[in-house]
């Protein structure tokens, strides 16, 4: 995968699997300690102990159609090679988190990407996607239940919407931090 | 820049115009977005059905994303569902077929036949 936004979108999939109804997604671009930190905690089903061990095994899966998985298997390596850590940690039916730490300037780590692109894929789903993006101490924070709630029944697949979604976060994100500051 | 008031505004629009076009019949379009499908480039080709299907100004017609559909290796996958539940295959799909997914297999009930699964080279 090229992108670290695409890498999110896989990831979260995961949770809408568990069945989990809310979804909070952190992006800490701390580059005052050059790191890129990406945390995704769920309310989902969860995994015991053992499965933990697993899951970031590439021949570890729970579809029925493929006996490989790659999904946590591709995070870690990349974490791996980007000189980061990777951690999973998850209490049954309660909470599911986990941390994906790179090193921020590391060459072989892909760029953002199109986060807002991601995030609207997500929010089409049924689940509160509440997304926080942090850039040193600047943050933006975004939650799919707020806007529906302003939307009424008014869909989020509506054109005017969606252009609105998507735009909304890409600006949002942008003006983080003035340029010069980066 | 867009702001919460541009959305406000938007939801009002939205419920004035209440001239939605009803198709006659209802179609679902499904894109598998497991790992194998977000790398294959999915995410764009989803976005893009979503924008021409809103273009459509139509409430019959969903996008929807699932899991993993079995065929990994001709990825991106997606899938239109009639009112009768018929199912047609289509792979390998690019951002820009979407637009002719749409307006010739919802919008003329013809069938995109190249990029059908069964016309798929190895």
């Amino acid at each position: 995968m090229t992108e670290i936004s695409l890498y999110m979108l896989d990831l979260v999939q995961n949770s809408i699997l568990a069945k989990a109804s809310v979804v909070t997604i952190t992006m800490n671009e701390d580059i005052t300690h050059n790191r890129l930190v990406l945390t995704i905690s769920d309310n989902g089903k969860g995994m015991d102990e053992a499965t933990l061990q697993q899951v970031t095994s590439p021949f570890y899966t729970t579809r029925t159609t493929r006996k490989v998985g790659l999904g946590l298997a591709f995070m870690k390596e990349l974490c791996d090679a980007c000189s980061g850590s990777f951690q999973i940690t998850s209490i049954p039916n309660q909470e599911t988190m986990l941390e994906a730490v790179m090193q921020y300037d590391h060459i072989d780590r892909p760029e953002l990407g199109q986060i807002a692109e991601s995030l609207y894929s997500l929010m089409l789903q049924e689940v509160r996607i509440i997304y926080h993006h942090y850039r040193n101490n600047y943050h933006f924070r975004i939650d799919s239940e707020e806007i529906r709630t302003i939307l009424g029944d008014v869909s989020l697949a509506q054109y005017d919407v969606m252009r609105w979604i998507k735009e909304y976060i890409t600006e949002q994100i942008a003006q983080l931090t003035p340029m010069e500051e980066l | 820049m867009k702001t919460i008031e541009d959305l406000k505004r938007i939801r009002e629009e939205a419920n004035k115009k209440m001239t939605m076009r009803h198709l006659e019949d209802g179609y679902r379009i499904v894109v598998g977005m497991a790992t194998c499908g977000i790398t294959a480039g999915a995410r764009p080709v989803l976005n893009a059905l979503v924008e021409e299907v809103g273009k459509l100004n139509t409430n019959h017609v969903t996008v929807t994303q699932v899991g993993c559909m079995g065929e990994c290796a001709l990825e991106p996958i997606v899938e239109v569902f009639d009112h009768e539940g018929n199912r047609t295959t289509y792979c390998r799909v690019k951002p820009s077929d979407a637009q002719r997914i749409v307006s010739q297999h919802i919008g003329h009930h013809q069938i995109v036949d190249d990029l059908l699964i069964s016309k798929c080279k190895n």
